[in-house]
């Protein structure tokens, strides 16, 4: 192995990156350039100033290898089995950094991670995790996961989400998504693992009738196959079912911390992605949130007879992080428009067409029944005080014990209440739906609560009720009685939970 | 026999009962109630189930790449 520390610009960067690919993977020094120009330069364009990098070639990389053994040693080209990594510090680099025990605790907090080249040109991005730090433009709350690394011998760990490029030949798109998506669950959760490309081509065997390799892309049923048979439950929405709850749906889910497959389309392209988080939402977006467009003509009526007016908070516009292989990681886009940072215009059009959403498998109440359910509750047992009143609710998933570790933390609620509220029994993953006015929510306040049980199929009565916390009033099931009753009680204005995603 | 240890949720309960304030869910306003839930429910959870089978038909239809 051989290592090259202390390049610390951009344009020394990529001129390094160029000679070693050109040297290693024996290829013309104009091609190496052109790739690096292509796919690197992006990336490294969007990162901050004070970037510092440290090659090391050959670097054996896991996903790749398994792409050459699978693949591309079978082709006639002679393709290097070894890939170039290159490592990213927040400060400088040199000869002796890594041999001091004293330096290399202090630059721990200064690795942003990795990006690796594979010798699959022009499509060199390989396995890559980078904190969102390490990016100009960051300011965003996302799924993220410590992820292990080890440069020139020492331990480190970078904090982000992984990416990679398609090679165009054993993984498209619709593979690389769910390659990143897996290894994010994979080193998140100890039920999940990372999958290799050919683990993936082997599972998808039975739903594929051709040859797989060299792919020609999946469709939304064999992804959600393949999610399926890593051991999550999946489930599909297609825009033209959902249309106004489409964009909700994605906002509930992202905001639970759930990373999203998302099938963009504009009739020509046909590209896949992850939604992976969002930035933060503004008040002038909150001012110009309209009323909720429920679609359930008895809710609808329930709230226009009472002069209530419901307003959805995952209708409100901003921007949702996106992992897209063709784009540097942490592409910032609105729902509207995911692929308006792409250079050609013919992409612009692209729209959310579908998404999968991989669900864990005990989670049986999905995003549309549980916020229509929530929303049923209020038409019928809320009565406002007077007329053009307005309820603004927030939903989202969550395990129980990330919530009550939240809750248990809200000084903002009385601590008592707090008390009651986390010694009711929950089951493993909750549905929160938080009651809020658009006032409350810009200083991210809310004054009503109801918890759903996620893991409940059945909605009849009161069945995946915990509990109902508005207006004065408790309405939750006596365990001492097996049956729901009407307690008083009154909530206070309280913090609205944002921990299902890291704020960079 | 040992005493059962209440959670701060039941004593809360066990206490607004002594209290004459706790209302079991069951007064004819609240059948109504109950009785509208379990009727939309039934009209939501129908509803989703038809726009899921028009999805999974979408999702074997595109490839993406």
């Amino acid at each position: 192995m051989v290592i090259n520390k202390k390049y610390k610009s951009k344009v020394e960067i990529l001129e390094v990156a160029t000679n070693l690919m050109s040297a290693e993977f024996k290829c013309p020094e104009r091609f190496a350039k052109h790739a690096v120009d292509f796919r690197l330069k992006p990336i490294i364009d969007s990162m901050i100033s004070e970037i510092h990098a440290v090659f090391e070639t050959p670097y054996v990389d896991k996903v790749y290898r398994d792409s050459y053994y699978g693949y591309f040693s079978s082709k006639s080209q002679d393709y290097n089995r070894d890939c170039i990594r290159i490592s990213f510090f927040s400060c400088e680099i040199n000869d002796e950094t890594f041999r001091d025990a004293s330096i290399v605790e202090t630059i721990k907090n200064n690795y942003l991670g990795f990006i690796v080249l594979r010798p699959t040109l022009p499509n060199i991005i390989g396995r890559t995790v980078i904190n969102p730090k390490a990016f100009i433009d960051n300011n965003v709350s996302v799924c993220s996961t410590l992820i292990p690394a080890t440069v020139d011998s020492i331990k480190f760990n970078v904090e982000g989400f992984p990416w990679s490029s398609q090679d165009t030949e054993t993984i498209t798109c619709a593979e690389t998504t769910l390659w990143s998506l897996m290894e994010y669950f994979g080193n998140r959760y100890a039920e999940y693992r990372p999958i290799l490309p050919t683990k993936l081509i082997e599972t998808l065997k039975r739903v594929s009738t051709e040859r797989q390799v060299p792919s020609k892309g999946l469709n939304l049923q064999q992804m959600s196959f393949a999610l399926k048979e890593f051991g999550f439950g999946t489930r599909i929405y297609h825009k033209p079912q959902y249309l106004t709850d489409f964009n909700s749906l994605i906002g509930s889910y992202v905001e639970g911390g759930i990373p999203i497959i998302t099938a963009l389309e504009n009739g020509e392209i046909k590209h896949a992605s992850l939604c992976i988080g969002q930035c933060d939402v503004t008040d002038d977006k909150i001012d110009s949130l309209g009323e909720k467009v429920i679609g359930i003509n008895r809710i609808d009526g329930a709230f226009k007879s009472k002069g209530l007016k419901i307003y959805d908070y995952q209708e409100i516009e901003r921007d949702f992080i996106f992992i897209d292989d063709n784009r540097p990681p942490y592409e910032k886009a609105s729902r509207n428009a995911p692929t308006i940072g792409y250079p050609d215009a013919n992409w612009h059009s692209c729209q959310i067409s579908a998404i999968i959403v991989p669900l864990h498998t005990k989670i049986y109440l999905e995003a549309y029944e549980a916020k229509n359910y929530a929303l049923n509750l209020i038409s019928q047992i809320y009565t406002p005080a007077s007329p053009d009143e307005e309820i603004l609710i927030r939903a989202f998933l969550c395990s129980n014990r990330s919530y009550k570790h939240g809750l248990a933390l809200d000084s903002d609620m009385d601590i008592d209440i707090r008390n009651i509220l986390l010694e009711l029994s929950m089951p493993k993953f909750v549905w929160i739906i938080e009651l809020s006015t658009k006032s409350l929510v810009k200083n991210k306040k809310a004054n009503g609560l109801i918890i759903l049980d996620a893991t409940e199929a059945s909605t009849t009565y009161f069945d995946p009720l915990v509990a109902y916390i508005h207006n004065g009033e408790l309405i939750s099931f006596d365990p001492s009685t097996n049956d729901i009753v009407r307690n008083p009680l009154t909530l206070n204005e309280f913090s609205i939970f944002e921990n299902n995603l890291k704020k960079f | 026999m040992a005493e059962q240890t209440l959670s701060k949720y039941e004593e809360f309960l066990l206490k607004l009962k002594d209290e004459g304030k706790s209302k079991a869910f069951n007064s004819e306003d609240d059948m109504k109630i109950i009785n509208s839930i379990n009727e939309i429910s039934i009209e939501i959870k129908r509803t989703y189930e038809e726009k899921n089978i028009r999805s999974q038909e979408y999702a074997s239809q595109v490839i993406f790449k």
